[in-house]
């Protein structure tokens, strides 16, 4: 929701390290995101910073609760995994970018987020080779953090 | 490696001793099975294995039917036997299967704890934790 208290005239007139404006804009960056997407790199740029965060936070959170977890329906109907594919498509490179470097669950917010799964019918299970499938997929679709 | 796990209140008072080092590459399941290269799981999207001759239900007969296919028998308690491997298998409280564990030579038994490290313990020192309890033993001649 965007923040509606603007500063007076007189407010506005007093020095500043960050202007008003700047500083509106960052306080309601995700509304920013939705109107201006697009349009403001400098918006893209702070969501995508932002979402980051929001992914890293739910990301150990996830990790933090599911650790000593063997059922994979424990582990994907976490809540806090959960979030993380309801921040959406957006989060798609951060996941792979998790993915590169961790052995963590995230085949199912990767099909739900893509509609796809690329697993080899040989590769259930054998968490090396699920990985790779996905990576290899990513990097054909040019879906990693450096795009 | 002993160390303590709140999510197992009775690790601190009986064995319950880090044996691997951490991986998420097999599970408890696989590791009671006697696989260390995969993780097994009937989970309903097909992504994890499971053998397709038992049915992909998170229900304890679908485990039971999976440790059957290498010849254990669901025996009465988990008693060290010379003659006889064990498993065990643990349920929540509300019958959903979470956990396995295998009996070794000594008595103890051996663990891989989700996407934790192996570790060596007693029923006991595992009882009542985030697994539940042991609802079924099974055995098979060695």
């Amino acid at each position: 929701m965007i923040n509606t208290i603007y500063p007076t005239i007189q407010e506005r007139q007093r020095p500043v390290a960050v202007s008003y404006e700047a500083s509106f804009v960052r306080n309601n960056i995700a509304t920013c995101h939705v109107l201006f997407v697009g349009q403001s790199v400098f918006v893209q740029k702070m969501y995508k910073q932002q979402l980051k965060k929001r992914f890293d936070f739910y990301n150990s959170i996830w990790q933090s609760e599911t650790i000593f977890s063997s059922s994979i329906s424990e582990i994907t109907n976490n809540s806090a995994y959960r979030s993380i594919i309801g921040l959406g498509q957006e989060v798609l490179p951060f996941i792979i970018d998790d993915l590169k470097n961790n052995d963590s669950h995230w085949f199912y917010a990767l099909e739900a987020l893509t509609g796809q799964n690329p697993i080899k019918e040989n590769h259930k299970g054998v968490v090396p080779l699920m990985k790779k499938d996905w990576i290899e997929w990513a990097k054909e679709n040019n879906l990693t953090d450096e795009n | 490696m002993r160390i303590e796990f709140p999510p197992f209140p009775n690790s601190k008072i009986d064995p319950f001793l880090v044996t691997s080092p951490q991986t998420a590459h097999y599970n408890c399941i696989a590791w009671a099975f006697g696989d260390s290269t995969k993780w097994y799981w009937p989970d309903s999207a097909n992504y994890y294995f499971w053998p397709n001759e038992i049915p992909r239900e998170e229900k304890i007969e679908s485990f039971i039917e999976l440790f059957r296919l290498i010849g254990y028998e669901v025996c009465e308690n988990g008693e060290l036997e010379p003659d006889y491997f064990k498993v065990a298998i643990y349920t929540d409280k509300f019958s959903k299967p979470t956990h396995a564990a295998r009996q070794l030579g000594n008595g103890y038994w051996t663990s891989k704890l989700g996407q934790h490290f192996d570790v060596t313990h007693t029923i006991f020192s595992m009882k009542d934790g985030s697994y539940g309890n042991v609802a079924v033993f099974m055995q098979r001649k060695k």
